[in-house]
C-alpha cells in the first residue's frame, strides 16, 4: 500500500503530480492536495494511497547521508574503505 | 545527490553491520510497519543481522491488524444488493468467517473493485449513481488523511453515493497497548516512517515519557535500518533509552498538520478492535458528526458482531512479537500464499508472507 521510495516530480497539472518511481520507466500520480507548501519540478515526495504526504528535505538526506559515510568510516578495522566515502 | 543509490550503498552497510556485530550486545526490536517489513527482508537485513538482533514484526500491516469482526462486516457489505465494494487489492483474500473472502464474494457475483487509491473510488460513485460505494477504508495515520480528503471531496461535488468502512487504525495507543504488556520482551522499537511524517516525532513524546524503551523513527532504505539500529543499541548500552528521528529527511517533530487536521475533521477518535490485541481505547477514528451520512455501518445498516476467530490461525500472537510465523503449526504445511489462513499470509506486507517467500526455515 506504501510507497518506501520517494517519488520524483516529472510534471505537475491541476494538483496533481505525474511522479517517476524509481530510476525506471514507472510512473504514479500523486494529489498534492494535502502537502503544506508548494512542490515543484523534481522535486522528491512522499507517496500513500495516491496522496503525496511529504516533501523530502534534501539537505536533510545530504546531511544523513554524511552522518552514514562518517560512522562507516569511523568502523574499527575498516579505514581501507576511507577513500571510498 | 542520487537518493537512491546513496542510503543503499553496500560498503557502508557493510561497515554498519560491521560495528552492530562488534557492539557486544544484541536486542530484540520491533518494527510496526509492513513497509519496514517488507524491507527488512527484501533487503536481506533479516538473514544479514547476527543472530543476538532478533527483528520482530508487529502489528503494522493494515491488512494483518484488521479484525476478524471487520472482516465480516466487509464480507456482509458485498453481499448486499446496489452496492459496489472498492478496496485496495490486498483485502481480496483475506479470510472470514466460514472461509468467505472478498474474491469468494465477487465470484458469487458481489461487484467489487480493487483500487489504488481512495479517489478512485469516488470515480466509481460518479460513474454509477445509482449504487452504493463502499470503500474500506483500512490502514493508519497514512492512509486515513487521504480518505479524509476524499470524503471532502464527495461532500464538494454532492456524490451521495460514496460511503466508507472506517477501520482505520492509530499507531501511538497501539504501541501503548504493546508496551503495557508485562510479558511484552520487546527492548526496542522502529518507528514507522511514513505515519510519523503525518503525525510528526513529537507525537511519540508521551509514550517516551511513560515508558524508558529506545523508539527510533525510521526511514525505510537498509542504512536508515542499520542506524536506527546503532542508535537504539547505543542507548541500551548507555542506559540512556529514549525518542530519536533517524529519518530527518522526511519526518520532522509537528509532522504534517493539514493531513491531521484533514483526518480529525471528518473523523474522531474512537476505541478500535485489532486482531490478536482485541480492543484498544482511543485507537481508531469514527466518523465526526458533520460526517456520518458518508459512514458506509450507518448507510447500510450493518454492525460489528462477535465473530469466532480463524481456527488455528495463530496471527494475533504473531502481530503481537510472540510467535515467529515459522513456528506456526500450520505454516507452509496447511498455509501458504496460494491458499492462506489467515491475513499475515495474505498480504504481502505480513510477517508469515514474508518467512515464506525469503524461505525461512530457522
Ligand atoms: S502461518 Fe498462516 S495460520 Fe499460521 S499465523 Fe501465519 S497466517 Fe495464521
Amino acid at each position: 500500500m506504501c510507497l518506501a521510495i520517494p517519488v520524483c516530480i516529472e510534471s505537475i497539472e491541476k494538483g496533481v503530480a505525474n511522479c517517476r518511481v524509481g530510476e525506471g520507466d514507472t510512473f504514479i500520480k500523486a494529489s498534492l492536495l494535502m502537502l503544506e507548501g508548494e512542490a515543484k519540478i523534481g522535486d522528491y515526495l512522499i507517496v500513500h494511497a495516491g496522496f503525496a504526504l511529504r516533501i523530502l528535505d534534501p539537505k536533510e538526506a545530504e546531511e544523513g547521508l554524511q552522518i552514514l559515510r562518517e560512522m562507516a568510516r569511523a568502523v574499527e578495522g575498516q579505514e581501507h574503505l576511507a577513500d571510498k566515502f | 545527490m542520487d537518493l537512491f543509490a546513496g542510503f543503499r550503498d553496500p560498503a557502508i552497510a557493510r561497515a554498519l553491520l560491521e560495528k552492530i556485530r562488534s557492539c557486544g550486545r544484541g536486542v530484540r526490536f520491533m518494527e510496526v510497519c509492513g513497509t519496514h517489513t517488507v524491507s527488512i527482508f527484501q533487503s536481506g537485513l533479516h538473514s544479514l543481522l547476527p543472530d543476538n538482533i532478533v527483528h520482530l514484526t508487529g502489528p503494522g500491516c493494515p491488512v494483518c491488524v484488521t479484525h476478524d469482526a471487520e472482516v465480516a462486516a466487509y464480507i456482509e457489505a458485498a453481499g448486499k444488493d446496489k452496492v459496489i465494494i472498492a478496496t485496495f487489492g490486498d483485502l481480496m483474500k483475506v479470510p472470514g468467517p466460514g472461509g468467505a473472502s472478498l474474491k469468494s464474494a465477487q465470484a458469487e457475483g458481489a461487484r467489487v473493485k480493487v483500487v489504488y487509491s481512495p479517489a478512485d473510488a469516488l470515480a466509481i460513485a460518479r460513474e454509477n449513481p445509482g449504487d452504493t460505494v463502499v470503500f474500506i477504508g483500512v490502514g493508519f495515520e497514512t492512509t486515513a488523511p487521504g480518505i479524509a480528503a476524499t470524503i471532502m471531496m464527495a461532500e464538494a461535488e454532492g456524490l451521495s453515493n460514496f460511503t466508507v468502512l472506517s477501520f482505520h487504525k492509530l499507531v501511538p495507543p497501539a504501541l501503548d497497548a504493546l508496551l503495557s504488556d508485562p510479558e511484552m520482551e520487546i527492548e526496542a522499537f522502529i518507528l514507522p516512517g511514513h505515519v510519523s511524517a503525518v503525525i510528526g516525532a513529537n507525537a511519540y513524546l508521551p509514550l517516551a515519557e511513560k515508558y524508558t524503551v529506545p523508539a527510533i523513527v525510521t526511514g525505510f532504505e537498509p542504512l536508515d535500518i542499520l542506524q536506527a539500529l546503532i542508535m537504539m543499541l547505543d542507548m541500551l548500552r548507555t542506559g540512556r533509552p529514549g525518542l530519536a528521528n533517524q529519518y530527518a529527511r522526511v519526518v520532522t517533530a509537528e509532522g504534517n498538520k493539514k493531513a491531521v487536521r484533514l483526518m480529525h475533521t471528518v473523523f474522531q477518535t474512537s476505541d478500535a478492535l485489532w486482531r490478536g490485541i482485541g480492543l484498544i481505547p482511543g485507537s481508531g477514528l469514527a466518523f465526526a458528526p458533520a460526517y456520518e451520512r458518508f459512514d458506509a455501518m450507518k448507510a447500510l445498516g450493518i454492525e460489528l458482531r462477535d465473530v469466532p476467530p480463524l481456527k488455528g490461525c495463530r496471527c494475533g500472537d504473531v502481530l503481537k512479537g510472540k510467535l515467529a510465523p515459522n513456528k506456526c503449526p500450520l505454516f507452509k504445511t496447511v498455509c501458504t500464499p496460494a491458499k492462506p489462513v489467515g491475513p499475515c499470509m495474505v498480504s504481502t506486507e505480513g510477517s508469515c508472507a514474508a518467512y515464506f517467500k525469503y524461505n525461512l526455515e530457522a
